[in-house]
């Protein structure tokens, strides 16, 4: 019998090609960056996650697929995914200080404003102020060169604090004209031996490649004319509407650009929604979304009415891991604009998608009347976040499920005479939160939520007298806060005379401290009495009986 | 010869080599620098900074080898190969072989401190009790050292602790300022120290040059934290008399020369946190305080009552009782703190425990102890005249919005011989805003002779300079050598744009900047 050579040499040559599967470099993707110039392999298989869409310094953000774990002695064991992220630090935007300017406001009178948000200086600077993971140290720098790229190698350590785990970050900062591009590894210091060999192709492959043309600075600047909220508020509603469309146009435009594979965007009905989870579960979170934002509108309809309310982007990222990612590469932005969640196949019970709602409820309630939003007394403040988290929509109509949790925790205070009557919880000012132990705070927290159920959803909604309840607080809440503002601006200059002996400097002082809460105390009782003054102690009883009775 | 001797001795010591340590524990370089006047001059691209002999514990000057002869003998002398050396006449390589010896020692040390900088580079030490980690220069933590061991000893003894023979030295970290604290140690913004009180133990803080006795007080505090872990190691002390106690011994001092720690001395910044309170019409209540799980009323009245317990002869047993019953006495409940199987107790379990070894037999009594605590609290108030007394009560009143009574006790502490710069610097900003600029400007030059390499100081009086328009120059030239120094101070960084200038240069890093940058 005879065989072909190639017959013959098709086992050994199977062996050899698995061999050379093995020794080969993994099949990897290529990251470019046109704008930057440059492209960098990534590891094979791992996932792209897309920046915040008012991001100026990421510019790329990879996660493995892969866990590795970590388990301290007698503890817990931690899950963490290695991650490869891209910083670019524009020579012209490291330029940049934080600045104060001279402003004026409408009466004319002088004031600074000081930007705190200063640009970071380099790689070091970025992670000393941005990095969250633990407490961290460079254990070694030292100079190296990819092809004619000048770059800096970056070794740390994060120990200290680090709640899942010891870590290693391996940084390689390419020097390239005009800008110094980091591409940093992230893992678990044990899985360091096994990715390293495929972390160092992946820098060594770094290229130059022709620049696009745009501006290397990603700057945030939106609208026609870039304005801090203090400043929106002395335009009209009209101006002020111009300012805010051209604002969300631009964020908007923003949250769409160089969106990674598996990710996409789509406007659903006020929303713009950009999604890697499946299409049908965005739209059930944009359904949701419109149907808190119209309970608002329904509920609140004399709140702010002239006012335009900015429609937020709706991220949702398709698993909770992803969402952590993208999560622990964004910086704190002063923005509420960008509303970010997660498929987590919770159903009703979910908390992420109560999350969005409160994140409707934020931009709603900022855009109509924010200061009438920061004056909220806690019970109303920590009520109406924590009922609204529990909206769901069911066959296009909104339903505030029950929390069985709060209810729980709401009688067992009932049980421990701990719970307060509505009457008292209405009259507790912020300070009165924070003193006393953790358990007062939450005590509050929890009978608020369950306080603001009752009036929202429970017999209280139903009843003739007590169904305007909460909007009537809410009126009587901003009518106050009228009045207080006229009273103000009638004393014009003429404010209290400043002390000129130090005896006077301390009733001064005192009577500012004591007057914060007197002033909080007279908000809420004059707010009280607005909405409630035709309440009997009787009418009050029987109201607080029924609220009793549903808690049981 | 004396040519050669200055040229063999300016090449040891190298061009642009010259060094300066400070007390402080800073180290700089790179910047040229001769002695002038009982000071080292160090020449910036934006002006010349004066640093006094009193402030320096070691200077390394190129320029030291080429001092001209002090008179026709030593010339004469200088010919022969002779220098004087020590108040002696040597041979001049002699002489250089010893100060060869000297400075490369000398340099070795600067090199060394400056490289902690780094963490990386960060020294370890291991004491009887305690496994040190640090950033910082020999001459500081020597006395970091020597405190904590002495602090183990006096604690162990007043509270009968077994010293911990099998078990593991507690790791010390001290960074050498507070950035490198948030950073390595991981620590969130507004933490000043802390203590990991679950396994393994790891205690955190870091130096602060400019206020280095508040720094220790904070380290004692957290060292407090560990110590009664040794009282016993399944029980996690409740919040009160937890930090209160802490508090009463984080003020303690240490005393190189005598070698004695002694504890529960006044914490006069908490002192005058105190008197605001009751200024702004607020005394803690004995109860309310005790059964509160969380108060910060813990870290001052709390510490106030704990002294006033510990200074009273017949209720400081009464108070050592309590303290040990709560881990270790009979009939006391105690709750699971939910890790390591500790056990802790509730606020209300305090109150009882308290009431029950202080002798509060009821409410009469209760309310007799309040009075005599919140009498102790203003009589104590009354008496802390001390110069950081006032320098703490002045802080106090600044960031409580109260500036006249802020300017008196900065005035008194100044008078009274504080050589705070930081009270210098408040003051001034104070008499500044009344438009008392002459004032401001001395003192601004007060401070910068404190603390000459701090930039702050500089950028601060460059900008009272600018905003009087007269000497704006002169204000922009000191703001710059702000820049070129760096400093503790954020507002360095920041542009003044309000006549719509461009916008600056950021401020340059290198060698010249203290601590390395």
């Amino acid at each position: 019998m005879r065989t072909s050579v190639l017959a013959r040499l098709g086992r050994p040559g199977l062996l050899l090609a698995s061999a050379l599967a093995v020794l080969a470099p993994a099949l990897c993707a290529d990251h470019k960056d046109a704008r930057l110039g440059f492209s960098i392999q990534t590891p094979r298989d791992w996932n792209a996650i897309p920046q915040k869409a008012d991001e100026r310094w990421l510019v790329a953000n990879y996660q493995a697929k892969k866990s590795f774990f970590y388990t301290e002695k007698g503890g817990w064991t931690a899950e963490h995914k290695p991650d490869m992220q891209m910083i670019a630090f524009v020579a012209e935007q490291v330029k940049e200080l934080a600045k104060v300017e001279k402003k004026k406001d409408k009466k004319g009178k002088e004031y600074f404003l000081v930007e705190f948000d200063s640009p970071y200086k380099d790689y070091k600077d970025y992670m000393a102020r941005r990095y969250s993971g633990g407490g961290w140290f460079v254990e070694k720098e030292e100079k190296t060169k990819v092809g004619d790229v000048e770059a800096t190698v970056i070794e740390i350590r994060v120990d200290k604090l680090s709640y899942d785990g010891p870590k290693r970050i391996v940084t390689w900062v390419y020097h390239v004209p005009d800008v110094d591009i980091a591409v940093q590894f992230e893992c678990l210091a044990d899985a360091w031996p096994k990715l390293q060999a495929e972390v160092n192709r992946a820098f060594k492959s770094f290229k130059l490649i022709p620049r696009s043309g745009e501006s290397l600075v990603t700057d945030v600047v939106t609208g026609t004319k870039k304005l801090t909220i203090l400043e929106a508020d002395e335009l009209t509603p009209e101006e002020r509407k111009g300012w805010r469309q051209s604002e969300e146009q631009e964020f908007h435009s923003r949250a769409q650009k160089n969106l990674p594979n598996g990710w996409n965007s789509k406007q659903m009905g006020r929303f713009l929604m950009v999604f890697s989870c499946d299409e049908k579960f965005a739209r059930k979170v944009a359904e949701q979304a419109e149907a808190v934002w119209q309970w608002l509108e329904t509920s609140f309809p004399f709140v702010g009415d002239k006012e335009y309310v900015r429609a937020p982007v709706i991220r949702v990222c398709k698993n909770e891991e992803e969402l952590r990612q993208f999560q622990k590469a964004s910086a704190w932005s002063w923005s509420n604009l960008e509303i970010v969640t997660c498929q987590d196949y919770g159903g009703s019970t979910s908390w992420r998608l109560g999350n969005v709602n409160q994140g409707v409820l934020s931009v709603w309630f900022g855009d109509r009347d924010r200061e009438l939003y920061m004056a909220m007394p806690a019970w109303l403040s920590s009520g109406l976040t924590e009922v609204i988290a529990q909206a769901r929509v069911d066959k296009g109509k909104i339903e505030f499920k029950r929390d069985d949790w709060n209810r729980d925790d709401v009688r067992q205070m009932v049980r421990e005479g701990r719970a307060k009557k509505p009457r008292e919880l209405m009259m507790l000012r912020t300070s009165d939160l924070f003193t006393g132990s953790a358990e007062n705070f939450f005590d509050v927290h929890f009978q608020s939520q369950a306080f603001v159920t009752f009036l929202v959803s429970g017999p209280a909604a139903k009843n003739q007298r007590s169904k305007t309840f909460l909007q009537e607080y809410v009126k009587s809440l901003k009518s106050v806060q009228v009045a207080m503002k006229a009273a103000e601006d009638a004393k014009g200059d003429k404010k209290a005379k400043k002390p000129t002996t130090e005896e006077e400097e301390e009733k001064f002082f005192r009577a500012k401290a004591e007057g914060y809460k007197a002033q909080e105390s007279s908000i809420m009782e004059q707010a009280f009495r607005k909405a409630f003054g035709s309440w009997t102690d009787k009418d009050w009883d029987q109201f607080e009986d029924v609220y009793f009775e549903t808690i049981g | 010869m004396s040519g050669l001797c200055a040229f063999l001795l300016a090449g040891l010591l190298g061009a642009g080599s010259d060094s300066l340590c400070l007390k402080d524990g800073r180290v700089v370089d790179g910047v040229p620098m001769q002695r002038r006047d009982g000071a080292v001059v160090l020449t910036y691209q934006n002006g010349e900074v004066v640093v006094a002999d009193e402030l320096i514990q070691d200077a390394i000057l190129a320029a030291d080898s080429e001092r001209p002869p002090a008179d026709a003998a030593e010339a004469e002398q200088r010919k022969n190969g002779m220098v004087v050396y020590e108040g002696r006449w040597i041979p001049a390589k002699k002489r250089d072989d010893i100060v060869k010896k000297r400075i490369e020692d000398r340099r070795t040390a600067a090199q060394e401190a400056k490289a902690r900088v780094e963490w990386r580079n960060r020294e370890i030490v291991e004491t009887k009790g305690l496994r040190f980690e640090h950033q910082l220069p020999d001459h500081l933590f020597t006395e970091y050292r020597d405190a904590l061991e002495a602090f183990m000893a006096t604690f162990s003894k007043t509270w009968k602790l077994e010293s911990p023979k099998d078990r593991a030295k507690l790791p010390v970290n001290i960074y050498i300022d507070r950035k490198n604290y948030h950073q390595v140690a991981g620590a969130p913004q507004g933490s000043l120290a802390y203590f990991r009180f679950k396994i393994p133990y790891d205690l955190n803080c870091y130096y602060d040059r400019l206020d280095p006795d508040y720094a220790r007080q904070v380290a004692y505090h957290e060292f407090v934290h560990y110590l009664e872990k040794l009282v016993d190691l399944q029980f996690e002390y409740p919040h009160f008399p937890n930090e209160s106690v802490a508090e009463y011994y984080g003020a303690s001092r240490w005393d190189p020369a005598t070698r004695k720690f002694t504890t529960g001395l006044l914490q006069e910044g908490r002192l005058w946190e105190i008197q605001a309170d009751i200024a702004a019409g607020e005394r803690a209540e004995l109860h309310a305080m005790i059964v509160d799980e969380e108060s910060y009323h813990h870290y001052t009245w709390g510490w106030s009552l704990v002294h006033y317990l510990m200074n009273n002869s017949k209720l400081k047993p009464r108070f050592e009782s309590f303290f040990l019953a709560l881990s270790k006495g009979k009939g006391v409940r105690r709750d699971p703190v939910g890790f390591d199987n500790l056990m802790t107790c509730s606020g209300e379990e305090v109150w009882r425990v308290f009431q029950s070894e202080l002798g509060l037999k009821d409410a009469e009594s209760v309310r007799k102890l309040e009075v005599e605590w919140h009498d102790y609290v203003d009589d104590l108030i009354a008496k802390n005249t001390s110069v950081s007394g006032k320098e703490k009560a002045g802080y106090k009143a600044v960031e409580t919005n109260r500036p006249i009574r802020a300017k008196r006790f900065f005035k008194e502490a100044l008078d009274a011989g504080s050589r705070s710069a930081r009270v210098v610097v408040e003051y001034a900003v104070l008499l500044g805003i009344d438009g008392k600029n002459k004032e401001a400007l001395a003192l601004f030059d007060r401070a910068i002779a404190i603390d000459p390499l701090n930039g702050a100081f500089y950028g601060r009086k460059g900008r009272l300079l600018k905003a009087m328009k007269t000497e704006a120059a002169e204000g922009e030239r000191l703001i710059k050598l702000a820049k070129e120094l760096g400093g503790d101070d954020e507002w360095i960084e920041i542009i003044f744009d309000e006549d719509g200038n461009g916008k600056e240069d950021p401020p340059k890093g290198g060698g010249g900047k203290p601590g390395g940058g």
